[in-house]
Formats: structure tokens, sequence, C-alpha cells
């Protein structure tokens, strides 16, 4: 049993989802941080014990002699990606049991999570890109499944259908490469398949790069990214930690782990639609995170923007730059996220009144006394976020900055965005910050938080920081991710450029300075005021993009359903009636006829015969005198007609 | 004894039960249903008996590979000079058949189980029922084109009534609308057999016409210059008869199917058929418009298949997409899975279209798939309807709440509906996409924009069945009748929903079971069609000229 810690990586997260629903709905939530626990060890152990491009195939589904395999791969990016899925996962489990201790639904959340778990490792650990599809629509589901955690109001249900469309669609671009891959290579394995290099193979330019844009496809819209970003900020209305795992570490970042994993197969036309993708997303979420109330939602549209800039690197050339910032920013991002999730706890359980919103940042304040411990792992968090020296966020933001600027193919406005959102991350986590833990006229008596609580903090605020990624946290180059993935294929360093981290330390200065000085110091009010009138709807309703949505797509699809139900019944299904109809006035009219003329036919012949025979049967009345003059009559007429025959 | 006849066993057990019904008078009714259920069990038995005893190395195509045959002379007719007609009992079973048999008796068994609750004319009703068993089991295995009429034609007749007389309101419209149109799709195939009785003989020297339909593969047993024969040089507006012939069979399947433009008998024969009868006409009859294809059209007619198949995956495409968008536009839940089965039969044409062994594979797994999710759906609304009597998507909301069994239940079939992997419709969906992009790169008959525009109809399945979910079943709860009692779903529904569920999600996760007893089979006629068909074409073609 070579792959043993493979299959308990794997099938560990599903047997307790099945445990936890079935069986041990009691200590749902124990069962599953003792199996997140469990595969945590596993994954670690993997990294020293399991060699790297080991793995199996096995047979699945065989059409004629064509074999689709599944089968397990590891190599260092997929032992990266489950070491960091694995601890983020036990946190959240952690965590959840604080969050979710009052919630009658816990079995099924548990399990959902488990399931997830599942699914998410399938996707980390698949060998071939059929796995990865399973495993990639698994947790689109279990996602869908979470979100809508909370079926019985009214925004979860419609939220969760939305984040399972937007990926459907996405999906439809990752078949699309499948088909491709397949129709030219009959393999779908990856490795086999970047060894028969399909960039520079015999395939016509066109489908080369509709092969590639669909693959990325796949990846917006897993990963959020323009135009199929809105799902992400509406899935906030699952429950915290959920969004922290699933929307902040794993799932969301799962596109980009799929453009890391393919990237030797995308064409360079596409490695700039790539690009230019990245860096509009990247300025989108960040522009759209200022006017946001919910504090859950700045996250989300935080979140999408640094999937921009993970993209933007993917497109740049620099994937090892993407996966890099993907493993900082999936600590980070979750730690924010779990403190958000502590702060809304907070509110729940101390503020009862009807109506309040315990998301909203503007009834939030003072939280720095009320939550000690959240407000330290906060600012961590939120300084790497911002990219900050000595932070793993500067780190990986660096490589990524460096990478923009060598990479010559992509337009300069991607890197003009790429370092506008430099300043704008900083600014708008900072106006979230001193909203809510500064800001003292709200504030409350200090709040206990919960063991369960503090130790996902502790560990994610204390994982954001650069020592954890490199011994040099100034200096990217030396971070020993990079040398461990020095073997992957595909790897580029960018060039070392010295004004790009002091602009992008000054930009991100510039940025927290400037929201502390309009929050705390309530300074610039002119300035900001100024333009907010101009973009605040912009930034709020994040581009209209929901409301096109709505008007192109929903209301379009909606209309062409009605459209083609109404061809349907009035024109196809009426032919048919009107056939059958028809055919019945044709029986009418052929009874009719049968009955008028056919058998009128033959009653005039009896009716004739009748009349004959009434008429010629008073010859016989046995009348002699009548007799005589008939035969008389006749004999006259016997002599006529001999006489005409002469 | 069983095995040498096991094919006969199979169809004519249900029969043998109809004769012992007709011996237990009414008082003692409630063992009809019971007689019924025992012999779909003994020939659920069977069919898994001949499933494992089936041996799936066997290649080829044609009357060599097939299984359990067995081959009686039934009618043998002397027609003076014209020669003699023969009418074969001839059956037997291969990759292509074999598991719409499995399927057949599975769905028949539960649906005995969902007819457990029948009150009006019992006796009448298993009568019909053992009737309809017989007549489709017979359709899967029958190998002689008058045989194969003969049951097709028999479905008819005991599901005008079952539908006219158990449906719901609009029943009497329903039942005949269905029985007009499948007696002209009927019609149709009976012009076509009777010119391949009048073309073709028992061997290149014989007189001896046959309806054999292993014999009408080989162009060497068509009598030189007869109708249908391939050196015939005759036309008919502008095609040759072959060609007319062809079209004439699958438009008469594709009634069966069905296949849009003539579809419409579909949604009113279910939304007026009661339950288990829908659950049999999705779960089985429409399949045998897809076998139909198959074993009648593509195989006496490989030529066709080639010169026409770009329209059938049209056909199939278009199926996919319209009524797709129709089904989202319906507002009661058993219209929109009516509609939703028209689209997944969509994908049979498509697959079978594009001649390539992934392509046909997929097809004959959607068919089987389909099977069985069809069944889980039309149960689904069974369950509402049996609580309400109201199938409005609009008279619901949240009913998860009050219903948490019903709505797993609900979530796992129409996830399985929409193709979520892990669950049997995956396969099949992304085999016959696979299969048709796959033949469109490499020369096969179809176009790459067929499979993707089918991609786009996996969307358009998600959006309509995940909407309902979301209207229905999430949100507050609500229903317009504040006196429905909505109890969870019980033992006799968990019964039937459970072992669905399960077969949907083993045949999704280990495909290769259901997949590799039919693999040489396709394989077989996926080359047979290929070279067959290109030869005829040839021949045709010369002829013509």
């Amino acid at each position: 049993m070579e792959n043993i810690l493979l299959y308990i990586i794997l099938f560990a997260p599903l047997v307790s989802a099945a445990l936890s629903y079935f069986l041990t709905k009691k200590w749902a939530g124990e069962t599953l941080v003792g199996f997140s626990l469990l595969v945590l060890l596993a994954a670690i152990m993997a990294w020293f014990k399991q060699p790297v491009s080991s793995g199996f195939e096995l047979d699945w589904i065989l059409a004629g002699n064509q074999n689709f395999s599944i089968g397990l791969y590891y190599d260092q990016l997929a032992g990266i990606m489950t070491i960091v899925v694995a601890i983020v996962a036990l946190l959240v489990a952690i965590f959840s049991m604080e969050y979710m201790k009052h919630d009658g639904g816990q079995p099924r959340y548990f399990a959902m999570l488990g399931l997830f778990a599942f699914s998410m490792y399938g996707i980390v650990l698949a060998s071939n890109l059929l796995l990865t599809f399973v495993f990639w629509e698994l947790v689109g589901f279990s996602s869908y499944l979470l979100i809508g955690f909370w079926f019985e109001k009214d925004a979860p249900p419609i939220s969760s259908f939305k984040a399972f469309l937007m990926n459907k669609v996405g999906d439809i671009g990752f078949l699309l490469g499948i088909f491709i891959l397949y129709a030219f290579f009959k393999t779908l394995n990856i490795q086999e398949l970047i060894g028969l290099d399909p960039v520079n193979a015999a395939i016509p330019n066109g489908l080369l790069i509709a092969l590639g844009i669909g693959l990325f496809l796949a990846a917006v819209g897993k990963s959020a990214q323009f135009p199929l970003q809105t799902w992400l900020p509406d899935a906030m209305t699952g429950p915290t930690p959920v969004s922290a795992l699933i929307h902040a570490a794993t799932m969301v970042a799962a596109g980009v782990y799929l453009m890391v994993r393919v990237f030797p197969m995308l064409a360079p036309e596409v490695l700039t639609v790539i690009g230019i993708v990245g860096g509009i997303t990247a300025f989108m979420g960040a522009f759209a995170a200022f006017a946001q109330n919910d504090i859950k939602k700045i996250l989300a549209f935080s979140t999408v923007s640094q999937l921009g800039y993970m993209i933007m690197a993917v497109g740049a050339g620099f994937p090892v730059a993407a996966f890099i910032h993907l493993t900082t920013h999936a600590f980070f991002k979750a730690g924010l996220f779990l403190c958000s999730g502590s702060i809304i706890h907070y509110y729940h359980e101390t503020n009862h009144t009807a109506g309040f919103d315990p998301q909203d940042i503007r009834n939030m304040g003072g939280l720095k006394k009320v939550l000690p411990f959240t407000f330290m792992a906060f600012t961590l968090c939120m300084l790497s976020l911002a990219g900050l020296p000595l932070f793993s966020g500067f780190l990986s933001k660096e490589m990524i900055l460096n990478g923009l600027v060598s990479a010559d193919h992509l337009p300069s406005f991607v890197l003009v965005f790429g370092f506008a959102s430099v300043f704008m991350t900083a600014a708008y986590m900072a106006r979230l910050y001193f909203k809510v833990f500064f800001n003292q006229q709200v504030a409350g008596e200090k709040y206990a938080e919960a063991v369960s609580v503090k130790v996902p903090l502790l560990t994610l605020s204390s994982l954001s920081i650069g020592f954890v990624f490199s011994m040099n946290p100034l200096s990217p180059d030396d971070s020993w991710l990079l040398s461990v993935l020095t073997s992957y294929k595909g790897i580029g360093i960018a060039d070392h450029f010295v004004w790009v981290p002091i602009l992008s330390i000054g930009l991100a200065l510039s940025g927290l300075i400037f929201s502390y000085l309009y929050i705390e110091r309530k300074m610039l009010s002119g300035l900001v005021s100024g333009v907010k009138s101009l973009t605040y709807n912009l930034s709020n309703r994040n581009f209209y993009l929901d409301d096109i949505y709505d008007v192109a797509f929903v209301s379009g699809s909606k209309t062409l359903a009605k459209a083609a139900y109404w061809w349907d019944q009035k024109v196809v299904d009426r032919v048919v009636n009107l056939m059958g109809k028809t055919q019945v006035v044709l029986a009418y009219l052929i009874g009719w006829f049968d009955r008028r003329i056919v058998d009128g036919g033959v009653r005039l012949v009896t009716w004739l015969v009748n009349f004959a025979g009434n008429r010629t049967r008073q010859v016989q009345g046995g009348n002699l005198q009548n007799y005589l003059a008939w035969a008389v009559f006749g004999v006259l007429l016997i002599f006529y007609f001999f006489e005409l025959m002469t | 004894m069983v095995m040498d006849h096991l094919l006969s066993w199979l169809v004519f057990v249900p029969l043998i039960a109809a004769v012992v019904m007709l011996t237990i008078p009414q008082s003692q009714g409630h063992l009809y249903k019971w007689v019924a259920l025992g012999a779909l069990g003994i020939v659920t038995i069977l069919s898994l008996v001949l499933v494992f005893s089936f041996n799936q190395g066997i290649a080829g195509y044609g009357a060599d590979s097939l299984q359990f045959t067995k081959q009686l002379d039934w009618i043998n007719l002397n027609v003076g000079s014209f020669g003699s007609l023969l009418i074969q009992y001839y059956v037997g079973v291969d990759g292509l058949s074999l598991a719409l048999v499995l399927l057949s008796a599975i769905v028949l068994f539960i649906g005995v189980i969902s007819s457990w609750n029948i009150k009006k004319n019992v006796q009448g009703y298993f009568l019909l029922y053992m009737v309809l068993s017989t007549s489709v089991i017979g359709c899967f295995v029958a190998l002689d084109f008058f045989l194969f009429y003969l049951f097709f034609e028999f479905m008819l007749l005991p599901m005008y009534f079952l539908i006219g007389i158990w449906g719901g309101k609009r029943r009497a419209y329903a039942s005949i609308k269905f029985f007009i149109y499948t007696l002209i799709g009927s019609l149709l195939i009976l012009m076509v057999m009777i010119g391949l009785s009048l073309s073709v003989v028992q061997g290149p020297d014989s007189t001896v016409h046959t309806f054999d339909i292993m014999k009408m593969m080989n162009p060497e047993n068509y009598l030189p210059g007869s109708l249908l024969a391939l050196d015939f040089d005759g036309q008919l507006l502008g095609l040759t008869y072959r060609a007319w012939a062809f079209i004439l069979l699958i438009v008469g399947f594709a009634i069966k199917l069905p296949a849009v433009p003539v579809h419409t008998w579909l949604p009113d024969a279910h939304v007026e058929a009661p339950t288990p009868i829908s659950v049999v006409l999705a779960g089985i009859l429409l399949k045998i418009g897809g076998y139909g294809f198959y074993r009648i059209g593509y195989t006496i007619f490989p030529d066709g298949a080639i010169e026409y198949g770009w329209w059938i995956a049209l056909f199939g495409v278009i199926a996919i997409i319209y009524a797709a968008f129709v089904a989202m536009a319906q507002a009661d839940l058993k219209r929109l899975i009516a509609y939703s089965s028209v689209s997944h039969m969509g994908f049979v044409m498509l697959g079978m279209a594009s001649l390539t062994v992934e392509g046909n594979a997929g097809a004959l797994f959607q068919m089987f798939s389909h099977g069985i999710i069809s069944a889980l759906l039309f149960l689904m609304s069974g369950v509402l309807y049996d609580r309400t009597g109201d199938r409005m998507i609009a008279n619901y909301s949240g009913l998860a709440g009050k219903m948490p069994l019903f709505c797993v239940a609900v979530i796992l079939s129409f996830f399985a509906a929409l193709g979520l992997p892990g669950f049997s419709g995956f396969i099949a969906e992304f085999l016959v996409l696979i299969g048709a992009f796959d033949g469109a790169i490499n020369g096969s008959v179809v176009d790459t924009f067929m499979p993707v525009l089918g991609l786009l109809g996996l969307v358009l399945g998600a959006a309509y069945f995940l909407w309902t979910i979301q209207r229905m079943f999430f949100g507050k709860f609500w229903v317009r009748e504040e006196s429905w009692q909505l109890p969870d779903l019980n033992a006799r529904e968990l019964i039937m929903i459970i072992p669905l569920v399960i077969l949907a999600l083993f045949f999704g996760i280990f495909p290769g079971l259901l997949l590799d007893l039919a693999n040489e089979t396709v394989m077989g006629f996926v080359e047979y069609v290929n070279t067959q068909g290109h030869q005829n074409l040839e021949l045709i073609n010369a002829a013509v000229r």
C-alpha cells in the first residue's frame, strides 16, 4: 500500500461526512475535527514519505479501445496544496463547533463540510482532467449545499442557485477543453499531456486557443473572475466558517490551481487574455469593496480582487508566483473571515434587538477592547493582505508584481491595475479596520472568546508572518517554496526590480494612512465625498453586473423559455390538434357523403323499385276489363315493334 | 430448462401471470398485486441471471454475436410464384439489448410497487400491466421484424387503456392523442416492414421471403432489382427507396423516442397518466424508440445512417436545447419532468448519430441511466400528487423543512438528472458529447457545433432543475391550501426510491459494469455501420447513376 496516505487524505473526509450524518450526530463536529486532524497528519507525512511524481491509475470507463482512466498523482504542488487545505479545513472545523453550537442542523453541516473537503482533495490529487472535472463539479455541489445551508431564509437558496449555475457556465469551458484534448491526444492524463506539449503539437490554432480559453473559463467560474465573479459576494449568505474555508481559501483557489496545473497547455494568446481578465478582476474587486457595508461582502470582494492577482500572475507567465500567493492568501484570508465570524458571533450572542444586522459595519465599533484576540489576529492578517514587509502577503505580492513588470506581452493597463489595486486593497481594509475596531462610540464590554475561536485565529495569523515562508522576509526570492517548486515545469523567476517593492510598499502605506485619516481623523472628507458622489453606486452595485445579467440572461432565458413553450403549444401542438380536428371534420364530411350520397343513391334505387312495384302491382288487380285492355295494348305494342323492325 | 429458454420465460412470465389473474375471483382482489409483484420479481431475477451469464467477450455485431437465441419457424405462407413468406419466433440478446432488458425488469418491478394503492378496477389494471410487461420485454429481445412489430403494436393497447381509464382529468384527450401519434409511427414502420419482406429472402438463391433482421443486414439477401435492394435504380422525389425507408423508420421511432417536433403527445400523456404508468412510460417505453433506431433503422440501413446521420444529430441537439427551454417555462412539475425527458433523449440521438464508439456507448448508457433517473423523477412528482392532488410548482414553497427526507430524495434525483458526476447521467452525457466532438474533429458525420450546443443544454438543465428546487423546497414553508397534509416519505415510497438512487449512484461510480457488457457489441456495431454503410452507399450511387 504505497499510496495509502493519498487514500487517507482523499477518503477520510468522506467517511467523516457519512459518520456525521448517519451515526455520530451528536458528535458531528468532533468527528469532523478528528478526521481533519488525521488528514492533516497524513498530508504532512505524505510530504516526507510519498515520493514525488508518484501515484496510480485505474481503469474507469472503457469505450471501445479507449480507456478513460482515473488516478491520483502526488508532487510538490499537490503536497503543498493538501497541507494548506488540511490546515484551513481543520481550523474551520474547530471554529465551526463554537460558531454553530446553537444550530439544529449540525450533522448536516459537518457532513457537508466533509463532503466538500473530499471533493477538494480530489481536485488537488487528481492525475487526469476527467477526474479533476468530477471533483470540480462535486465541489460546486457541496458549495451549493453549504451556501444554501440556511434554506429557510430567503437569500441563501437564491445565492446558492446562482453560484452553482455560474460555476456550471465555467464547467462548460472545462468540458470543451477536455474534448479538444481528447480528440487530439486520446488521453486526459495531465502529465502525459504536458509531455505531449499541446502548444507545439499539430492542433489548428483556433482549437488551441479554444482549448486554453475553455480551461480558463473553468477557472473564471470557480475562481470568480470577471465576468462571472458576482456569485462570490452573494455566496456570503452561507455560514461564515464556510466562507472562510470555501470562498476564501480552497474552492475559489481551485481555479488558480487548475491554471497552474495546465499552464504548459496554454497558448500565448490565451495567456494574454488571462492576464487581462485577471487585471480587470483585481481592479473591479478592489473597487467594489469600498462601498460595501456588510463585513463579509468586503472580504468577499477582496477575495475576488486577490484571485485576480493570482490569475494575472498566470497570465504574466509566472504560475509559481500565483501558486505562492494562493498559499499565503489562503491563510490570511481564512484568518480574516474567521475574525469576521468571531465578530458576527459576538453580536449574535449579545445583541438580540429585532432587525439588528450583525454583519453591518455601520453597527460596529470599538471592538479593539471587546474582542482583543480577534483584533490582534485581524491586524496581522490585514497587514499581510495589504502586502507590508515582514508579512507573507508581501512576499507573494512582490513576486506577482515583478512578474507583471517583466511580462511584456500584457497591455500596460494590467500593470496599472495591479499597482492601483495595492493602494485600494490597503485603503478598503483600513476603512473596515478602523470602523470596526476603533470608533469608540459603540463599544461594549469585554467578551471572552472561546478557545475554539482563539486557536484557529492564532494559528492563521501566525501563518501570515513572513518568516513562515522565507528566512529573509524582505526578499521573495529566498522563499523556501520557490526552491521546492523549482522542478515544476513552467517555472520562471521574474527579474527583480528594485523600484517595485518600494512603489508597492509606498502605495500600501498610503492606502492605510488615507483611510486612517478619513475614518479616524475625519480628514479628507471633501476629497472623499467628491469621489464618492461619482463612484459610490458603481462600487456599491459592483459595476451593475448583476443588473446587466438580470436583464440579459435571467430575463432573456425566461422570455426565451416562455417563447419556446408558446411555440410548442400554439404551433407544434396546434398543428397536431389541427390535424386531428381536420381528420374529425373530414370524417364528418365523409359520413355525410356516405349517408346522403352513397346511402341516398341506394335509397333512391329502393324507392324507384318500390314505386315501380306499386305502379305495376295495380296491373294484377283481378279486374278483367283491365286485363283485356292491357292485352290489347300489348298486342298493339308488338305489332308496332315489328313495324319498326322492318 | 429455464436456462434453455431464458428469454422466452422473461417475455412470457408476465403473460402467464395475467392468465393466473383471470382465475382469481374479484372477491380476492388483494391478490392481484401480489401476483403481479411475484411475476415481475421472477422477471427481475431472470434478467439478473441473464446479465450474469452473458458472455461479454463475444466480438462483432450480427447474427453470430447474439446470445441466448431461439429461432423457430412460426408462420410459413406459400404465396405461389412469389415464393413463400417466413415469419419466425426469433429472440436473442446482445450488448445493445441486454441492459435494456435489465432496465425493463427493474422499472416494471418498481412500477408494481408504485401501483400498490390503485383502487379502481384492480384486476383490469394489473392484467393490462402484465400484457404491457410482456410486450415491452418482447420488443427488446425480438429479432424477427414481424415479431418485433407485433410486440411493438401490442404495447399500444394496454397503454391506451391504462392512461384512458386510470388517468387524470383530461385522460381521454391524452390517451387518444398518444394512441394516434404512436399508431402513425407504427404505420410508417409497417410500410417499411412490408417493403423489406418483399425484398429480402433467406439466402442469395432462396425464394423464401423473411422478416429476419439479421438477414436484412446482408445486401446479398436482397432480391436483385427489388424495391429496397442496393442496385434498384428507381427514385421517388429524388431519393432512393432505401433512403425513404430509412427516413420512414427514423420518423416512426422518433415519435416513440420522442424527438422534437413529434414530441407533443408526451407531456400530455405524462400529465394525465397515473404515477406508475408515467414511470414505465418514461423509464422504458421511450427507450424502445431509441432501441428501434439501433436495431432496426441503423442495422438494416447503415447507408441511411451515414447519409442522414448529420440530420439526426441536428434534431438531437435541437431536442436538447429546445425541450430544456420549454421545461423552464413549465408551471406543472410533471410537465417539467416530461420535457426534461425529451431533452435527455436528444442526447441519445446525438450520441448514436456521431457513429463513434464513445458516442454510441454513451447513447446506450443514457437510455439505461435515463430509465432509472426519470423513473425517480416521476416518483417524486407522484409523492406530492398523492398527498395533495396538485403539482403546480407555484403552490409550494419551503417543503424542505416539512419533508426533509423527500427533499433529500428530490435533491439527489434532480442532481442526478442534471448530470452531476457520481450519478450515471454524467457518464452518459460525457460519453455522448466527447464522442460527438471526437467524431466531428476526426471526420465523422457530425459537426463540432453540435456537441458544443449540447454543452449549453447542460447549463439549461441545471437552471430549470435548480430553479424548481429553489422555488418549491427552499424559503419559508407555504402551500396554497392549509388543509394539505404533507407527511414525509413513507416506507413504501422509500422502498422504491432508495434502490433507484443507489442504482443511479452505483452506475455513476462503476460505469464499467454496464459499459463492459455492451462494449464489444458497440464496437462491432459502429464498425459495421461505418464500413457496410459506406460500401452500400457506393453501390447505391453506382446504381442510381
